[in-house]
């Protein structure tokens, strides 16, 4: 970056600041400065013109210091662009492409992309068509989702929304996926545990860090998710998808609302500002599933995180959130404290575009969890009548039990969709009638798959051959013994109830 | 007088802004002074403190237009106005390199008012870091001809043969 000086000098043009209002500057000058240029004051700090009047020109500071009146301000003729390259990978950043470590140093980046864009059109975009696994193999079975799809996560505080996304991330960054982690307004502890947590999975090669802290300016707070995406697009332009995780939405429609109350927005519901709804859409409308020139496809595959209130989902934000992504992913407080893991309520939560990427087998067994779970609910009142209920009652609220012991996962635990697929197949042919017994043979079952190349051709072999579920289980029922001893069980005699 | 007519003749000659901040604060003690017990000789003294020039016109005006208990209110809004139309003067801001004396800023203004407003003040900034030349700044545009800038791009190009001889 240039100094103020070479600005002045370049740009010729000069403003005056009349009257500053915490991070809103009022500056009389500057006849060409635009929209979103971004200007330099001569104490140094930066700012981007907010709107324009006759008299005054609007800037949203980028500094938690003041400046004074009769402060001289240039413009830069730059508009808010972000250093973009791999250099990035493995890094964590602030939206100007600084590192957040003082000792990490960024290769300088070639290129710069301008953070905040319109969305692309119709003409560029794909039906979505290929399954994102996430590793948790609730979400991946019951509410599936696809490349490209926005799904919003959203939950009460200390659900499990997080550890939710460090599976996801862990599962894709395996997978070759490129991970974008935008931190809005974060504590800087937990930026740091994020990027100690990337570093120990060893996936940091694949994944950046994009964060702006809680005592940064509101500024640099609200340009957070947008620089994100400009990465996202980058990567995706040069031919990788992407997964970009926005955590969290809530923090930045509060920080928006305080930069646009200081600049007197006449507040609409709940003291927005009456663009929040448009402030979000022309960003996650970046998200997607898209055709390059080349012709070929590559998606960015978009997770923002919003917090609920005590359970309520019916909020502004959220219900605003809600209906311009997907699908959501509704993590349950009551699901959390019974000790489900994750607490994804698959009855409360959505994906609009998820099944339509999944294969016949995938679709059928979809179908008959959902409709057992559903049955289930409905004969859960009848739990408590446990010695009068009827036998089928008293079946169906067994394998429900032992169904939700499958769906258990420890937080950092990242499953293999296929391997569960044929798991599952065993539990609902009554294999095992003991939930502990049953852990214990899926972490052999896991720990010989993950050592052992004939296990994973066999389980390849099985779902790639089934068109259906019940095909799959029959395959499974004829070679039950075969399956359980290639994937390290001693086999055992079933007997159905 | 008319009131714009008094506007047109004490901006023409007004030069600079420390003028108009003078004539703004004789202006207000002026108008402090309506309610009190003065009289208007005394009121009219006031306006000793500025240029000649500028206090003969406002001493005139206020000479045929008396203040009395009755146009006390008028009067007071009279200057309000007159006030605010000098406040809302448009100057452009000079920095140079040597303090002027009155014949330079004269030289300035008279070549402003004849060739750009009438009514354009001239904000004069002292600067010897500038060497010589003009800094020029008017309605958000910034013009730099001073000689430091010229010996900096002459710096930067002859860099190495400059170095060299140091």
């Amino acid at each position: 970056m240039k100094t103020f000086q070479q600005y002045l000098t370049t740009t010729e043009e000069i403003g005056f600041v009349e009257a500053c209002n915490q991070s809103i500057v009022y500056v009389n000058g500057l006849p060409k400065a635009t929209v979103q240029e971004i200007v330099m004051f001569e104490t140094g700090e930066l700012g981007v013109v907010l709107s324009l009047t006759r008299d005054q020109v609007e800037i949203l500071l980028f500094s938690n210091y003041s400046v004074k009146a009769g402060t001289r301000v240039t413009r830069t003729g730059n508009k808010q662009e972000i250093p973009v390259g791999f250099e990035l990978l493995g890094k964590a950043i602030d939206p100007f492409g600084q590192p957040l470590n003082e000792n990490q140093t960024i290769e300088k980046a070639k290129i710069s992309r301008p953070i905040d864009i319109s969305p692309t059109g119709i003409n560029t975009r794909a039906h979505i068509a290929q399954s994102f696994e996430t590793g948790v193999t609730l979400v991946d079975m019951l509410i599936p989702l696809g490349k490209g799809q926005r799904e919003l996560i959203i939950g009460d505080r200390k659900t499990g929304k997080t550890s939710f996304l460090y599976q996801t991330i862990l599962k894709q960054a395996s997978l070759g996926t490129i991970c974008i982690y935008a931190g809005i307004g974060k504590k800087k502890t937990d930026i740091k545990k994020i990027e100690s947590f990337f570093h120990a999975s060893g996936i940091e090669k694949n994944t950046i860090i994009i964060a702006s802290s809680s005592e940064d300016p509101a500024g640099i707070i609200y340009l957070t998710p947008y620089a994100a995406m400009t990465l996202a697009e980058y990567f995706r332009d040069e031919g990788h998808d992407v997964l970009i995780v926005m955590d969290d939405l809530f923090t930045h429609a509060k920080f928006y609302r305080e930069i646009m109350l200081i600049g007197r927005r006449f507040p609409g519901r709940n003291a927005y500002p009456a663009d929040i709804f448009y402030t979000h859409a022309r960003l996650l409308e970046r998200a997607g599933n898209f055709i390059l020139p080349d012709g070929s496809e590559h998606a960015i595959t978009c997770l923002p995180v919003v917090e609920s209130v005590e359970g309520d989902i019916a909020g502004f934000i959220q219900t605003n959130l809600m209906s311009m992504t997907d699908g959501h992913l509704y993590f349950d407080v009551d699901m959390f404290t019974k000790g489900n893991r994750p607490a994804v309520n698959p009855f409360i939560s959505v994906s609009r575009v998820g099944r339509q990427t999944q294969s016949p087998l995938r679709l059928t067994l979809n179908r008959e969890l959902i409709s057992f779970l559903t049955l289930h609910r409905k004969l859960e009142s009848f739990s408590h009548f446990s010695a009068e209920a009827g036998s089928g009652i008293k079946r169906t609220l067994a394998v429900a039990e032992r169904i939700f012991a499958f769906f258990n996962q420890a937080a950092n635990e990242v499953r293999n969709l296929d391997l569960h697929i044929v798991i599952f197949c065993l539990l609902w042919s009554d294999y095992w009638q003991d939930i502990a017994k049953m852990e214990k043979d899926i972490t052999v079952i896991q720990q010989t798959y993950k050592n052992s190349l004939e296990a994973q051709s066999l389980i390849k072999t099985l779902v790639s051959a089934a068109q259906s579920l019940n095909e799959l289980l029959l395959t499974v029922r004829r070679q039950q013994d075969k399956i359980l001893s290639t994937l390290g069980v001693q086999v055992v005699t079933v007997t159905n109830i | 007088m008319t009131q714009s007519a008094l506007f047109d003749q004490i901006v023409y000659k007004l030069r600079t802004k420390t003028e108009v901040s003078d004539v703004l604060l004789c202006l207000d003690e002026f108008a402090k002074t309506f309610f009190s017990a003065k009289t208007n000789e005394e009121q009219q003294q006031i306006f000793e403190k500025l240029p000649k020039e500028i206090a003969d016109v406002l001493i005139a005006h206020f000479a045929t237009e008396k203040i009395t208990p009755e146009n006390q209110i008028s009067m007071t809004r009279q200057v309000d106005e007159l006030a605010a139309k000098l406040r809302a003067c448009q100057s452009i801001q000079m920095t140079i390199a040597f303090q002027p004396d009155d014949a330079a800023i004269a030289l300035f203004s008279d070549w402003i008012k004849a060739n750009i407003r009438a009514d354009l003040l001239i904000d004069l900034q002292f600067d010897k870091s500038i060497v010589g030349g003009l800094l020029l700044i008017a309605d958000g545009k910034y013009k730099d001809y001073t000689v430091r800038k010229n010996l900096a791009t002459k710096f930067q190009i002859q860099r190495d043969d400059i170095m060299g001889l140091l």
